[in-house]
């Protein structure tokens, strides 16, 4: 755990809320529910991942139908520019604290559609915050399972209670590709707030 | 006497050693009333939910949970203790701590049973968002998992847990039982209706359709029992199943002729639908319904859903065990337990009667685990064509063999319950009751077969043969 | 069940419409060429005549006869229509043209209902409007898409909505034809 430095810090560690802080994020680590969507040809693999093979249920992730009690959504396949408005949607319907998993290279960046193709989106980071890019055309579960992995760091990281930091995208082994940063939604698309009150 | 029941008045007059005062209690109804639901089918209930990935785990030849132990919680409880320390020693301390044997041992099978996996679900739905839809009926909306946790905690009040554990004592325990956890039906209606989502609307629709349709088998199910016994109280129930010596087993009500076992066929298989529980779960089908009555429905208030589910699967394994399989009472020598102080009688009845609930709440899951989706039509039919007729069927086999037996004689008397008058079955008709049916099965099926050669065509038809 | 030759077919579907032309794409498979007016008659003598019992409408598709090695060359779009007969086991090609500007052909929905989704994907990617149609509106692309992508002389445009076609950094020696403003 890489620890801030700056006035106040050895105070700052030792207030009860950190250590709660701790906990909760302890909780939201060992328990990311996955949404059950899939695209593309990732989806097969992000299937074979909860198989019994890989087992991501060894992590406590467990399919869920609703976004609403979803805290990660895989997003696994090519996304196109009238699919990418719905994954928004999705993203919106989660509730916070929300993650994002880039699987493979069409979601990454367009994948082998990025240079010929009209209809498909050079990457999902254009529409929804990614946390983590999982690099593979498709990956293999152990990709995927990996990535997961690099989530989990950062999940271990996230303050409920406490400041929160803006942490730079991960790719597992890479640097982000491509400059890889999210764009606010176009104010044009047809993307709500999720239907919230 | 308090008025508040046997349980509290006995154990408000041994804290207070005498006439108890409201300090008395006071205490008493905690421990009583209060503590059995929080401290034992709460943890029990969420405890489920792992049991069952690990179930199902197993089933799938998978490994389960098993990332998640208690080193998370643990190192709470150290940060709180050791709170006046810096960080880095609080680490260095639990790293030690952690790193004793023993303690590594059991963190290592923690981990590896998944123990914590229910500790960090609740943390991350207590940390989620709460998300009440734009479109959604807001107070009905936020209602109904309190509703859906009341109608399956409620239940609990009646059951006897030990002879001298027992929450409300009334005589019409039985009734109350079916009539409170009809509440779950308007909370299951409520959640569809108040969220303004289509899937959830169809989904709750579904769900009262079964539920309604359920309760009837359910109720003609403990009619059959309560006809038997001769009464409506739980508690007394469970008295008339007891029998002297080794062999208690007999005095079930199970072991009461054939028609009493087909009465708990009956009772399990709605059971299993009243808690919306797979093969029955229509109401929340991920392939037709998003996710039925609780798609919109995010953390806690999800995991309220949840928890009311796992505690209505409990629910229906200890009444399984308390109408047929003779409640708290141990299987073998039931009269010696009676003899043992009051406290160590009372938890080893609990635990009996923990040990039958858990055993259908595993078959439960080994269903569900293993069988597929029901379609709607399915569902209604096996409802109403399957399991209405059969349990009716037993009612009036019941009826007729009260007739037949003739009289009553008056039963045992059990610890404290006085004894009741009870059907005067002795070793013939008993033996004939099982022996009739099980002839006229075997004669059927001999001459079934002997007229379709071996194979009957509704048993062709199920398996697809000569298509 | 007595499958026919082409020409049988070709002969049969002539007594319909005399205009109907014999031809050989350049693989040798042969196919019959339909004038557009015609293609609702010939469909449904197809579809009828107990000789012939085209009961499957197996696809519709399109050609965009630009820069096609097409004698002599010419800019139509040709709809192409596979059609087979369970009945009789034998199978024909249609080819109607539909000029580039007024691209219209009459719809064959009401013959082989299987027609309303091929017809609206060869409308939603060429943009052939099959008159006639129940409902034809894009199949495919978002329904607020410009143009019509698989046409030749399509120019991609540079963004949808805002969001660009290329990741920041991204350019390629070659690349498809881009509308105005596009790298």
């Amino acid at each position: 755990m890489t620890r801030r430095e700056g006035p106040g810090d050895a105070f700052d560690d030792r207030i009860h809320l950190t250590a709660v802080d701790e906990f909760l994020a302890w909780g939201k680590e060992h328990s990311l529910f996955y949404l059950l969507f899939a695209t593309a040809c990732c989806g097969i693999e992000l299937m074979q991942a909860g198989g019994p093979r890989y087992d991501v249920d060894r992590l406590g992730m467990i399919p869920r139908a609703t976004p609403r009690q979803a805290d990660l959504m895989i997003v696994a396949g090519t996304i196109t520019h009238k699919m990418a408005s719905r994954v928004r949607t999705l993203w919106e319907q989660m509730g916070e604290p929300r993650w994002v998993v880039s699987m493979g290279s069409c979601a990454n960046s367009g994948g082998p559609f990025s240079k010929w193709s009209y209809s498909v989106l050079n990457g999902i980071d254009k529409y929804v915050p990614v946390d983590v890019y999982v690099p593979g055309c498709p990956p293999r579960p152990e990709a995927l399972i990996d990535g997961v992995m690099a989530l989990r760091e950062r999940v271990r990281r996230y303050r409920t209670l406490g400041e929160r930091s803006t942490e730079p995208h991960v790719v597992a082994g890479h640097e982000a590709p491509f400059g890889a940063r999210c764009q606010l939604p176009p104010p044009d698309a047809p993307a709500g707030d999720g239907g919230r009150a | 006497m308090t008025g508040l029941g046997h349980a509290v008045d006995t154990l408000a007059a041994w804290l207070a050693g005498g006439p108890p005062g409201w300090f008395a209690v006071t205490l008493a109804v905690l421990a009583v009333w209060v503590a059995p639901l929080l401290l034992l089918v709460f943890p029990v209930a969420a405890f489920g939910q792992i049991l069952e990935r690990k179930i199902a785990a197993a089933i799938q030849r998978r490994k389960g949970p098993n990332s998640a132990g208690l080193d998370g919680p643990l190192r709470l409880v150290f940060r709180a203790v050791l709170c006046l320390l810096p960080r880095e020693r609080q680490d260095r301390a639990f790293a030690a701590f952690c790193n004793l044997v023993p303690v590594r041992t059991a963190l290592l099978w923690s981990r590896r049973l998944g123990l914590g996996q229910f500790v960090a679900d609740g943390i991350k739905m207590l940390g989620k968002e709460d998300i009440v839809p734009r479109g959604a009926d807001g107070a009905v909306f936020r209602f109904a998992p309190y509703l859906a946790l009341v109608g399956a905690f409620l239940p609990w009040c009646v059951l006897p847990f030990a002879q001298h554990l027992v929450m409300l004592e009334t005589e019409v325990s039985a009734l109350f039982v079916l009539a409170t956890s009809g509440l779950v039906v308007v909370a299951l209606k409520m959640a569809g209706w108040g969220s303004g989502n289509k899937w959830s609307l169809l989904g709750g629709m579904r769900a009262v359709a079964q539920l309604v349709s359920y309760e009837v088998p359910i109720g003609l199910a403990v009619g059959g029992v309560v006809l038997w016994c001769g009464t409506m109280d739980l508690h007394a129930i469970v008295g008339q199943q007891y029998a002297p010596g080794v062999f208690t087993l007999l005095g079930w009500n199970v072991c009461q002729g054939p028609f009493l076992l087909l009465l708990l066929l009956v009772f399990f298989v709605a059971g299993l639908a009243e808690c919306q529980r797979s093969p029955f779960d229509m109401a929340e089908a991920e392939s037709e319904l998003v996710s039925g009555f609780n798609t919109e429905y995010s953390g806690l208030r999800w995991g309220m859903f949840a928890l009311a589910e796992y505690t209505e699967m409990l629910l229906i394994g200890a009444l399984v065990a308390t109408l047929f399989l003779g409640g708290y009472q141990s299987p073998i020598g039931e009269q010696w337990l009676l003899l043992l102080p009051t406290w160590l009688e009372t938890l080893l009845h609990a635990l009996i009667l923990g040990a039958k609930t858990l055993v259908v709440f595993l078959l439960m899951m080994w269903i569900r685990w293993t069988l597929p989706r029901f379609r709607v039509d399915q569902v209604m039919r096996l409802a109403w064509l399957v399991l209405v007729p059969l349990a009716l069927l037993s009612l009036l086999g019941i009826a007729v063999t009260l007739l037949v037996a003739g009289g009553t004689t008056e039963g045992m008397a059990y610890g404290r319950l006085a004894a009741r008058p009870r059907p005067d079955l002795s070793w013939l008709p008993w033996l004939l009751l099982w022996i009739v049916p099980v002839l006229a099965a075997v004669v059927l099926v001999r001459a079934a077969n002997a007229r379709y050669g071996g194979r009957h065509p509704a048993l062709r038809r199920l398996t697809g043969e000569g298509a | 069940m007595t499958a026919l030759s082409h020409e049988q077919i070709a002969a049969a579907v002539r007594s319909v419409c005399p205009e109907v032309g014999d031809q050989r794409a350049s693989n040798g498979r042969p196919f019959l060429h339909v004038p557009a007016a015609a293609v609702a008659d010939v469909a449904r003598c197809l579809r009828d005549d107990p000789a012939l019992r085209f009961d499957a409408l197996m696809d519709l598709t399109a050609v965009d006869l630009l820069q096609f090695p097409y004698t002599p060359p010419r800019d139509d779009i040709a709809v192409v229509y596979l059609l087979f007969s369970y009945a009789h086991r034998h199978k024909i090609t249609l080819e109607v043209f539909a000029p580039r500007q007024a691209c219209a052909v009459p719809s064959v929905a009401a013959v082989w209902p299987a027609a309303i989704y091929f017809e609206r994907e060869v409308f939603d990617l060429f943009g052939v409007t099959f008159t006639g149609h129940p409902q034809l509106r894009r199949i495919l692309m978002p329904d607020d898409w410009q143009g019509h992508p698989l046409r030749k002389d399509y120019l991609y445009p540079a963004d949808y909505h805002g969001v660009p076609h290329l990741r920041d950094g991204q350019s390629f020696s070659t690349s498809p034809p881009r509308a105005e403003g596009t790298s």
